[in-house]
């Protein structure tokens, strides 16, 4: 228990940080669609997303095998833009705090799967939310 | 009384009312039936009481299609018959794969479910099992819950296990003690002789190793043989339907079916769950034997998402790999899954996969994160499908002869694309089901690009379909009652009359639907 409480302190700690270089709670949906988004705050986004793996080297090795598969999401706006941009009904109660985004992930990840909205990295059948999630954390860790 | 074939008199004529031939499931329960009966029965059985290798090998022959168990070894010929080797699995047929059905080509049983169900309460006893009670909601238990998912596309259901009952043993004393019935041992039918226009059986040719042929005249033949072999002893028998008896539409030894496996499928859980496994397990000790464990669970398409997704009947078991269960030297999970599929994934591929999909389903599960162990558990997914019916798919009479002097059996298993695309699409129902509930990720091995997806599946030893049951005599060899069609006093039993295969193991219907017969029979002479 005390290691789920530190770990909570620890992200929002980060979630703050996050927050303040976009100056307010955002309105996350506006972030993941809009063509004039800079590439700076989608970066900071596409780290806030990324945050759901704790072990981000492991998301890295699964995101390269996705990358493999559609070269052509590869790079962190499409990525970010895939992610968000068919859930943004979710994405406004977004941003708010470190919970919402969790489950907003989630609910994208369950959906996938709900609607067949996979796709086989390696012959492992993953969630198109949670393979994206993936290959973001690849081009993000370089 | 039990009469050893080999010292029967060469020529000698025995006289009875009914005689079975073979002695099995089916034909063992029969006689079972028939025990104390006003009439006198034959039952003829081609082995003894023990294996016999020279006995044997009068089931050998080739297999010219899709890979296959070695055709004198997928079933056995003695006293008992492939009783002596089942694991015992029992399951009944479900209502569905009763149905006619759009999607599945010649589907469709000339009776229903219900006409079954007396039966199969009868057949509990014989095969030694529990109440006929498959649902998994009164087998479950909170230390071996059947796993909840989101959707009713998949169903938990329950095998029960048969000790398994060794019918050759089991019912040996009952069946020689009988007053009314004489049990021939090292009998072989060479022919069953019809009369001139094929519409009555005269007497079957029986001899032993011997060659000492008899005869045996009887006012009700019953055919019990097995999947196989009913059907080439029908084709054997050509004296006067030179294309084989009541072969008159073709249909002796077409549609043959067996239960499609492959185990080419794994579960990577998100977390290794002891009450997950326990619901699915199957045990066996040395000997293949259940200890106290009488159910097992396992996963099927609902009727729902077999007529919405126009599927073949499927199901799902599973088994642990665990590190501990493995062969020496191999370490981690890493390289179990590269032992699994060599050279297909990258050395840390599965180690990060087990990362990614805890961190992802930790959420689901929990609602918050966990720090997470390495990941050594697997499961192992066993497939079972429907055989789509195919009159291709067959036995047939070779030129080569068996020690008898008879055309061995040769056998053309054949599967069609209808049977890989229905494995796909439960795959892809279970991999969305088990990520839906975040209980893990599906592996599909299957080689969906090439012609090769064959080379992953395996038969069951269950032979079904070659002597079909249809009310309609150009489709189906027998009628509802398994009387053969134009031919009035001659009975069919076992799996051969099945026109469809379901996913249940068949031992279980095939004793029902003997004490149908036997029912039925006795009406007749009684």
């Amino acid at each position: 228990m005390s290691e789920n409480r530190k770990i909570t302190r620890r992200r929002f700690l980060r979630l703050l940080a996050v927050v303040g270089s976009f100056g307010s709670i955002l309105p996350i949906n506006a972030l993941a669609y809009s063509a004039g988004l800079k590439d700076e705050k989608t970066r900071h986004f596409a780290n806030r997303l990324i945050d759901i793996f704790n072990d981000k080297r492991s998301a890295s090795i699964v995101g390269r095998a996705y990358l493999d598969y559609a070269p052509h999401e590869a790079d962190v706006r499409t990525l970010v833009a895939k992610i968000c941009g068919s859930h943004k009904q979710y994405l406004n109660s977004a941003g708010k705090d470190d919970d919402a985004l969790d489950k907003l992930i989630l609910e994208s990840h369950r959906n996938d799967f709900a609607n067949g909205r996979t796709v086989k990295v390696s012959g492992w059948v993953l969630s198109r939310t949670e393979a994206r999630l993936s290959a973001l954390t690849a081009i993000l860790l370089g | 009384m039990l009469i050893d074939a080999r010292q029967v008199t060469k020529g000698t004529t025995v006289e009875t009312d009914v005689c079975i031939i073979g002695a099995g499931a089916a034909g063992i329960t029969l006689e079972r039936e028939f025990n104390g009966q006003s009439f006198d029965v034959c039952l003829l059985e081609s082995g003894g009481f023990e294996f016999d290798k020279k006995i044997q090998s009068l089931y050998d022959g080739p297999n010219v299609g899709h890979s296959y168990f070695p055709l004198d070894s997928t079933r056995l010929r003695y006293f008992g018959g492939t009783t002596n080797h089942w694991q015992g699995a029992c399951i009944p047929l479900s209502e569905i794969d009763f149905e006619v059905r759009d999607w599945v080509p010649y589907s469709g049983w000339p009776i229903t479910r219900s006409d079954l169900i007396p039966y199969y309460h009868r057949a509990l006893a014989v095969c030694e099992i529990g109440p006929f009670d498959f649902r998994a909601e009164t087998w479950g238990s909170d230390d071996k819950p059947p796993q909840k998912f989101a959707s009713n596309r998949l169903i938990n259901t329950v095998i029960q296990e048969s000790p398994p009952t060794r019918f050759g043993k089991k019912y040996r004393k009952e069946v020689i003690d009988a007053p009314n019935i004489d049990t021939y041992l090292h009998a072989n039918v060479l022919e069953i002789e019809a009369n001139e226009n094929a519409q009555s059986i005269v007497r079957l040719h029986v001899t032993s190793l011997e060659e000492n042929t008899f005869f045996v005249k009887a006012k009700i033949f019953i055919l019990a043989t097995g999947g196989i072999e009913n059907a080439r002893m029908l084709l054997l028998s050509d004296g006067v339907q030179k294309t084989g008896l009541c072969n008159q539409n073709d249909l002796v030894g077409r549609f043959f079916m067996d239960h499609p496996v492959y185990e080419t499928g794994y579960i990577f859980p998100t977390h290794f769950n002891q009450k997950f496994y326990g619901w699915y397990r199957r045990d066996f000790d040395d000997d293949g034997r259940k200890g106290e464990l009488l159910i097992s669970g396992y996963l099927k398409a609902s009727d729902q998402a077999m007529r919405e997704n126009e599927l073949l009947h499927g199901s799902f078991r599973f088994e642990l790999l665990h590190m501990r269960d493995i062969s020496k030297g191999v370490n981690s999970l890493r390289e179990i899954v590269k032992g699994i599929k060599k050279g297909d994934l990258p050395d840390e591929f599965m180690d990060a996969l087990g990362n990614v999909i805890h961190d992802i389903d930790d959420v689901a599960l929990l609602g918050y994160r966990k720090l997470t162990g390495k990941q050594d558990t697997i499961f192992r997914l066993i497939s079972w499908s429907e055989h789509c019916p195919n009159p291709d798919s067959r036995v047939s009479l070779h030129t080569k002869l068996d020690e008898l002097g008879q055309r061995q059996v040769k056998l053309d298993w054949r599967l069609n694309d209808q049977v890989r695309d229905n494995i796909i699409r439960m795959h892809e129902i279970l991999s969305e089901e088990l990520g839906r509930a975040g209980l893990g990720r599906l592996r599909l091995d299957i080689d969906t690009e090439s012609d090769n997806w064959l080379s992953s599946f395996r038969g069951s030893n269950h032979h079904m379909g070659t002597t079909r049951m249809h009310n309609d005599p150009s489709k189906g060899v027998v009628d509802a009652n398994c009387r053969a069609h134009g031919v009035e006093n001659l009975y069919i039993a076992g799996s051969s009359v099945f026109p469809t295969s379901g996913q249940a193991n068949p031992t279980f219907t095939i004793v029902a639907l003997a004490l149908r017969m036997a029912d039925r029979i006795k009406e007749l002479l009684v």
